[in-house]
């Protein structure tokens, strides 16, 4: 969903203000959303939203019933990505800053049991780290589009990282220790916002 | 200037709050715009302005009786949103 709204921390959300009644809630909406509802589901009728934050609105906001009806622009995220060992990593969607917390590594594997071989590449994933296990032995050992084809060929690794240009894709890989992705930034808004209505 | 603030279409447009009284607008600007004011009618003096909708501020606002100022980045575009303003 482009817009999540999940109701404030504070207690009560909702109250009367005069003759109106505000509800309190938080919205959120990621990188590369343009519309979206919000609806305040303490309210009968929703008359205003507003929501200070970097989302810009590209017409006024519309509202039925206790529903506002939103199109707008948000910033973009900067996926997270890296070179490591000549394949090039690359965060998936919508994780922004957080991807720069994701880890490749390469391990040698020829002590494994069973031994990994060329073509044999096992991947691990605890929470943000990627643990290839490699044959890193000339000239016969695992080729850097191995290493590309095992995170693929992973759930796990793919739920995290694309990887996509290999420079000197039949160039063995070598050990490499855990190197995070980089210059992700976090797009999309997260906001306080307060709902007017009755 | 093309920016303009105009009242919602609910009633009443204004209400107390405690010991300010609140009244609720919308906006809206073209490109181009770089500053607009606010003539809150409901209100004889204005204290404080919440605004959304993306307009970047680049000075704090400026009050004067019920009148807000406000000095904002050209948008480069036609931008809308909502204003909660507080005063008395």
């Amino acid at each position: 969903m482009a817009v999540t709204v999940t109701d404030s921390a504070a207690q009560p959300a909702s109250f009367s203000v005069g003759s109106r009644k505000l509800q309190l809630v938080s919205i959120t909406a990621v990188s590369g959303a343009t519309s979206g509802t919000v609806t305040a589901d303490n309210l009968r009728v929703l008359e205003q939203v507003i929501m200070p934050s970097a989302m810009k609105f590209t017409a006024a906001k519309t509202y039925s019933a206790n529903a506002a009806t939103l199109a707008f622009t948000v910033p973009a995220e900067t996926a997270a990505s890296r070179t490591i060992d000549g394949v090039l990593y690359t965060a998936v969607a919508n994780q922004g800053a957080g991807g720069n917390s994701i880890t490749i590594r390469l391990v040698d594997g020829t002590g494994d049991t069973p031994a990994v071989t060329k073509g044999t590449e096992t991947v691990a994933v605890t929470s943000q780290a990627i643990v290839v296990h490699i044959d890193p032995t000339a000239v016969t050992g695992s080729a850097r589009s191995d290493v590309k084809a095992a995170i693929i060929a992973s759930a796990a690794a793919s739920a995290l990282v694309t990887p996509s240009t290999v420079t000197s894709g039949t160039t063995v890989a070598a050990v490499t220790a855990a190197t995070p992705l980089q210059n992700g930034v976090t797009g999309g808004i997260v906001c306080n916002a307060v709902c007017v209505g009755y | 200037m093309a920016f303009a603030a105009v009242d919602i279409t609910g009633e009443p447009r204004a209400m107390s709050v405690g010991p300010l009284k609140m009244q609720l607008m919308k906006w809206s600007t073209v490109s181009g715009d770089t500053s607009g004011s606010i003539t809150c009618d409901k209100l004889y003096l204005v204290q404080h302005v919440i605004i959304d909708g993306g307009l970047v501020l680049n000075a704090a606002p400026t009050f004067s009786g019920n009148v807000v100022t406000l000095a904002f980045n050209d948008p480069v575009a036609s931008l809308f949103g909502d204003i909660m303003v507080l005063g008395k």
